[in-house]
């Protein structure tokens, strides 16, 4: 009760992130009721019907549901999966650099790509794998007929997953960096007057010192198995590679808003949400068993 | 401390809850009626029954409305012009002594018809509104809101807009009578007229190319560009026949799209369509289909359509075509306007276009549009409903024809050379042919010099644009992008089309039915993915038999009768 003076200006500077969850956050979940109504714009959330459960149950009639479902999952899992593993190699590689501004240099150079968006990825990306992209370009040399990869159901899963990994795993691997730094420098020193050689050291001191946060890492990317990532798929794919490449987000944007079924689209949107709380609170369980770390 | 905490968090929760509702909720539930007019004095009998007579008394009516950026005007004589007092105001009040004012008002689109859908949850509409969409008018004629304009539009309306009206056989004066009502005066839309196949001739005389007409002539210009690659691309890196990915076919009007191939072999793709025993059937699943679609699969494989259409979008395209990677596309009539830029990079290229390609007996067939897309609709309760046939007849007819004094012609097309509209009322009323009805008179006024016989004000200075572009084109002087376009597709292609064979296929409904709004989206994805996947060869034709028997099991079959029951009761 002490300072209760100081805990307000705490407050205070909380305050305008707690307004904005509300308005963008808490205000829309009201919103959530047209899952469980025929909403129609005009007659608003108190003049449209009831219908109960039957945008869910249509929701599983829709001969894509199963397609979609599956798309979403396997492409999520590959994403975390491949990630996960660039992200680790990647920082114990960059934590065998001896030489500091290489090692800073290199780090930023392949944290750049988090910052840009999907939008101006997406062009770079088909370009480059355009028919006269330099990817076909060189398979060109060897006598290769061009693959449009893009364009074909084969190919546009690996495209998304090396992309998405491409983007992403010069962010991933700085907490791994990160918790390297905080291996015991007396183990090495040890191991290395026992004989052992920079991979023995890797094997038995840094691997088995990354563990934790590796399990924690994942556990937590759990909840994103229903998240195969909306903007870089929304932005390359094409109609073509519906079939491998449609995912839940994709299939509520495009019947949600584009086709007007606000009732549908959160209706998918709502079951989507409670997995996903299902599974971060299993993630959170999961981590505590694990590593003894909680996140609430 | 902890407890008082939460208790202050759901205080603050409920305040903030209990806001937002009220804030939906209260509207503003006054109506602003009208003066009260007396039937018996002739005056007001004769205001009432003529298109274009002035009230006695000033009659104040409420509107909701299209946005107008006023803002444009800033710097000209009419700066201080605002939604209930500009140009188009002025002009009601001076010709038939009326004055709006504003019940709301917002941007076109998605803003406009939420303002239109919280009227009519209120249950407090403007006296005159614009309705987006017929779900909305029909929403407004079964909950008794709007006025019976049946006798307004027979006595008031003016001659020409009976007869703009007649010039689509009905079909859009149908489409706003209920019970053989008229409860709207509809929006209409012009004929987007048939699909337009454009070439570059620089490149055709280059190579010693005649101009097409069958399908065989298309496909050789379109072989011959992408073999002997006249643009200088280099071997191999000319694209054929640029094509749109989502809408291969099937929009009236479309771009990019390859309608007239589909209509060669009698297939109209997402139509749906009289059977000949009057059945309405959806074209995307009639036989008609798999030949065209085995053509154009056929097309793709020789090279003659862009092998990367899949991952194309729009921006790609357009530079496709104006970067002279390619030299065709199939389109509409102001296709010219897509590849305007293409003068700015390269002052050789020379698009034209062909109604093409052409059946045996030299004609092309189309289908026609949704003819109604947008509805004006009078409160029921208001005292003068005649309002609306007035205020558009003077709008669409006196002002476009018949006003005379230059001081008033040179307040529009100062708003107009502006970009402001102005008008409370925001729909059109013109011709079906609109866009080649009058060609054969501009083009003789420009052969001619006199501009007598150009029946709308508008043509005076569409003429001069015209005038000003042929003389800079006589003189050598660099051409103008945007002159070019114009030229190009309301003169040129308009004759065209007008002297061309057209025949017509009008699809028997637009709307939608119960079980659209569930499986619609599922069923166009299938199409969509039919569509790409035979052409692209990463299935055969045989799909098509295939996609027809999963189309009808998947809710197809169910739809098509729910269409054939909406068309037989109204």
């Amino acid at each position: 009760m002490k300072n209760k003076k100081d805990q307000r200006a705490f407050h205070l500077m909380l305050a305008p992130g707690m307004i904005f969850l509300i308005i963008f956050s808490f205000i829309p979940m009201f919103g959530i009721v047209m899952a469980f109504q025929n909403y129609i714009p005009a007659k608003g959330i108190s003049g449209s019907s009831w219908v109960g459960l039957d945008n869910f149950k249509f929701m599983l009639q829709i001969p894509d549901s199963k397609q979609i479902f599956a798309n979403t999952i396997v492409i999520a899992v590959w994403k975390i999966v491949v990630g996960t593993i660039v992200s680790i190699v990647f920082a114990l590689l960059l934590n065998e650099i001896r030489v500091k501004t290489a090692k800073k240099f290199m780090q930023t150079v392949v944290y750049l790509p988090n910052f840009l968006s999907w939008a101006i990825l997406a062009t770079v990306v088909m370009n480059i794998f355009s028919y006269e992209g330099p990817v076909n370009a060189v398979l060109g040399w060897f006598g290769i007929d061009p693959v449009l990869f893009m364009a074909s159901n084969d190919w546009f899963r690996s495209m998304l997953v090396f992309t998405d990994v491409w983007k992403g795993f010069g962010y991933g691997s700085i907490i791994y960096l990160a918790s390297l730094t905080s291996v015991d420098p007396g183990l090495y020193e040890a191991a290395s007057i026992d004989g052992a050689n920079r991979f023995k050291q890797l094997w038995y001191i840094t691997l088995p010192g990354l563990m934790p946060t590796i399990l924690l890492v994942t556990t937590l990317n759990l909840p994103n198995v229903l998240n195969a990532g909306f903007d870089q798929i929304f932005n390359l794919y094409n109609p073509l590679v519906y079939e491998t490449a449609d995912i839940i987000d994709t299939y509520v944007y495009r019947v949600g808003l584009v086709e007007r079924q606000y009732s549908l689209g959160t209706a998918v949107g709502l079951l989507r949400s409670v997995v996903g709380i299902i599974l971060i609170l299993s993630a959170n369980k999961l981590a505590q068993k694990l590593t003894d770390y909680r996140i609430f | 401390m902890l407890l008082k905490t939460k208790r202050t968090c759901s205080v603050v929760l409920a305040s903030l809850l209990a806001i937002s509702i009220v804030g939906c909720s209260s509207a503003d539930n006054t109506n602003n009626n009208t003066a009260v007019t007396n039937s018996d004095d002739p005056a007001w009998v004769e205001a009432k029954t003529t298109p274009f007579g002035a009230y006695p008394d000033t009659v104040t009516y409420s509107v909701g409305q299209m946005a107008t950026k006023f803002t444009q005007l800033s710097g000209s004589p009419y700066e201080k012009d605002n939604a209930t007092n500009n140009a188009w105001t002025r002009y009601f009040k001076d010709k038939l002594n009326v004055q709006n004012t504003t019940k709301f008002e917002a941007n076109d689109g998605t803003d406009y018809n939420q303002k239109v859908s919280m009227a009519i949850v209120s249950g407090d509409i403007p006296d005159l509104m614009v309705v987006p969409d017929y779900a909305t008018l029909q929403q407004l004629y079964e909950n008794d809101l709007i006025a019976d304009l049946t006798d307004a539009y027979k006595n008031t309306a003016s001659d020409r807009i009976k007869e703009i009206y007649d010039s689509y056989g009905g079909r859009v004066i149908d489409n706003a009578t209920f019970d053989g009502k008229i409860m709207a005066i509809p929006t209409t839309e012009i004929s987007h007229g048939p699909g337009i196949l454009w070439l570059r001739k620089d490149w055709m005389d280059k190579l010693g190319l005649e101009d097409p007409k069958s399908m065989q002539d298309v496909e050789h210009i379109i072989a011959q560009f992408v073999e002997k690659d006249p643009g200088g691309n280099g071997a191999g890196k000319t694209i054929g026949l640029v094509v749109d990915n989502e809408n291969v076919a099937g929009v009236s009007g479309g771009q990019y799209s390859l309608n007239n191939i589909f209509s060669l072999y009698g297939a109209y793709p997402k139509q749906w369509i009289d059977n000949g025993s009057g059945q309405a059937v959806y074209g995307s699943v009639q036989p008609e289909m798999k030949p065209a679609i085995t053509k154009i699969a056929d097309m793709y494989k020789k090279g003659l359509i862009d092998r990367q259409l899949a991952v194309r979008t729009g921006d790609d395209r357009k530079a496709l075509l104006t970067s002279g990677k390619s030299g065709s596309f199939l389109d509409n009539w102001w296709g010219s306007w897509t590849v305007a830029d293409s003068i700015k990079l390269n002052p050789d290229a020379k698009w034209v276009s062909y109604v093409a390609p052409q059946s045996e007996d030299g004609s092309v067939t189309m289908f026609t549009g949704n003819p109604s897309s947008s509805y004006l609709v009078v409160r029921k309760g208001f005292a003068n409903p005649e309002l609306a046939a007035k205020i558009v007849s003077l709008q669409y007819d006196y002002q476009r024809y018949q006003e005379k004094d230059p001081a008033t012609l040179k307040t529009f097309a100062d708003y107009s050379s502006l970009n402001v509209a102005g008008s409370p009322i925001s729909i059109n009323i013109d011709y079906y042919d609109a866009f080649y009805r009058n060609v054969d008179i501009m083009k003789e006024a420009l052969a001619t010099g006199d501009t007598s016989k150009l029946t709308m004000n508008n043509d005076i200075s569409a003429y001069n644009s015209y005038k000003k572009y042929l003389e800079d084109e006589k003189n050598g002087v660099k051409m103008d992008s945007n002159a070019w376009a114009g030229y190009e597709s309301s003169i040129t292609t308009a004759s065209l089309v007008k002297e061309s064979n057209i025949k017509e296929v009008s699809p028997v409904f637009f709307g939608s039915t119960r079980s659209m709004p569930l499986k619609w989206p599922t069923l166009t994805k299938m199409e969509l993915e039919m569509y790409l996947k035979i052409i692209t060869g990463d299935q055969t034709p045989d799909a098509f038999d295939q996609f027809v028997a999963s189309w009808n099991k998947t809710g197809g079959e169910v739809i098509t009768k729910e269409v054939n029951e909406a068309i037989t009761s109204k």
